[in-house]
């Protein structure tokens, strides 16, 4: 460990901070809404869709991010699709984060009681209206802590961004370090930054998305007291 | 029993439901006239709430039809399908539903409770939608619950935000689906008192109840069913006075009312 070094590693590191909380920021802005629209694609009464939506997810969640960014990147060009190392990433981490959270989107659908369902319907609710306003508010309260944890898997995600090149801070200190041989200095600091946004990022999400209290006691409406019957 | 057949709001005909090929309403018959109060009862397993949520399709009959108003109700499309339950929307906005477990909203106060569907289903603006949620809680006795949370308010509060949400939307008929039979047996008074509120105004009702007190007192007709089927019956204080068959007479009993 070279003290000395850490402000030099700093200066080096500080500008990936921004790379790596862009791609963050653009992954989600584009990965969640696909990811809300495939968790309702995969339970749609037409039987292609489902398939369809079943496909593109298993596909995001089984191949790995690095082989994922590989073919963007040095894959797509041989078929004519030339992009950037960032707008690759940007692809990448989208598509990665569509398909993971759309999991967590269908686990929040799944939660809804089938009580709320026959609310609706007799209602008379516009399945848009409905979903809008009765589902989309209880799944998330659901799918908040899950989709936090994605954010934050995401962002330590995006140093896969150096495999192409993509100047965020563990391409920068993975350059820094071959130059200086300092590798523990250097990885260290990486570290403590990834640690520090991290805890910054958590911070944004709580105010994003609050938790509304009382959570939790709405059980007590869908117990049965003893007189309940068939 | 001899009213103007015009009067007629809904006429269920030979309707059954079947669960798994078994019939658990078995041609089922019956009339409800504008303003009257008509409870189901019957032992467990006798089909009543089948009947009832064969009336807004929340239960899909096997067999027979529902009319409303004089008109019968086609639901179009196959069963859960989208077609199927656009085709049922109008149907649904006009028949209120309470259930036995409220079915309210958790994330939404009792006023959003009760504003929404007015709101988002039926096109009223928002200042004349809260303004007609605040008179219906009002009605209840329910204005301290207007600001809370479903999960802070007792059982038969629920119960009761549930009730302003249906009368809210101005429905021809209400289904009360066991309403009372969640709540703890001390505040279920609170719901029977309200229902006996709306029964004085005219309101027609549908109810499938386990309270006799509630059907002799309130309802003006009773429906007895058992296995499916619809037994016995007749107007309330004649019903409760001298069943005319021995499984009535049977059921009574045992609940003490005979």
């Amino acid at each position: 460990m070279n003290l000395f070094a850490i402000p030099e590693i700093l200066l080096t590191l500080l500008p990936g901070v921004g790379t790596a909380l862009g791609l963050t920021v653009a992954a989600l802005v584009l990965g969640l809404p696909l990811g809300l629209g495939l968790a309702v694609l995969a339970r749609d009464p037409s039987r292609p869709l489902r398939v369809t939506a079943w496909c593109i997810i298993e596909f995001g969640r089984g191949i790995p991010g690095l082989v994922l960014l590989y073919l963007i990147y040095f894959g797509l060009p041989q078929v004519g699709l030339y992009y950037t190392a960032i707008t690759s990433a940007v692809i990448g981490f989208t598509y990665m984060t569509a398909a993971y959270t759309s999991e967590i989107f269908a686990g929040g659908l799944n939660s809804i009681s089938g009580n709320q369902k026959e609310a609706v319907a007799s209602l008379g609710f516009a399945p848009f209206a409905a979903f809008r306003l009765i589902y989309l508010p209880q799944l998330l309260r659901v799918a908040r802590g899950p989709l936090i944890s994605w954010g934050i898997l995401l962002l330590q995600a995006t140093a896969l961004g150096y495999a192409i090149a993509v100047p965020e801070i563990m391409s920068r200190a993975y350059n820094y370090a071959a130059i200086t041989f300092d590798y523990s200095t250097t990885f260290t600091a990486a570290g403590a930054i990834y640690l520090a946004i991290t805890q910054a990022v958590l911070l944004v999400f709580r105010v994003l998305l609050p938790a509304r209290e009382p959570r939790r006691r709405e059980v007590r409406s869908r117990h049965s007291g003893p007189l309940a019957a068939g | 029993m001899e009213r103007d057949p015009a009067a007629t709001l809904l006429r269920i005909e030979n309707v059954s439901v079947v669960h798994d090929g078994k019939a658990v309403v078995d041609r089922v018959s019956l009339n409800v006239q504008r303003g009257q109060v008509v409870a189901i009862i019957g032992p467990s397993g006798a089909g009543k709430s089948s009947l009832l949520r064969t009336v807004n399709f929340l239960q899909q009959p096997a067999g027979g039809s529902i009319h409303l108003a004089g008109e019968e109700v086609r639901p179009q499309g196959r069963p859960g399908s989208r077609k199927y339950e656009r085709s049922l929307r109008k149907h649904r906005r006009r028949v209120g539903v309470v259930f036995q477990h409220f079915n309210l909203f958790p994330h939404l106060t009792a006023l959003e409770n009760v504003v929404v569907a007015q709101v988002h289903v039926h096109g009223r603006d928002t200042a004349e939608a809260k303004a007609r949620a605040l008179a219906e809680l009002e009605r209840l006795n329910l204005r301290d619950c207007a600001g809370k949370l479903p999960g802070q308010c007792s059982g038969g509060q629920q119960q009761r935000i549930a009730i302003a949400r249906a009368l809210a939307l101005d429905p021809e008929i209400i289904l009360f689906d066991e309403p009372t039979s969640a709540i703890d047996p001390e505040l279920s008074a609170e719901v029977l008192d309200a229902l006996k509120g709306l029964a004085a105004q005219g309101i027609t009702m549908l109810v499938v109840t386990h309270e006799m007190k509630f059907a002799q007192e309130v309802a003006d007709e009773v429906v007895f069913m058992a296995g499916g089927r619809i037994v016995d019956g007749g107007p309330s204080a004649e019903f409760f006075q001298n069943p005319s068959t021995e499984r009535a007479r049977k059921f009574l009993q045992a609940v003490g009312r005979w």
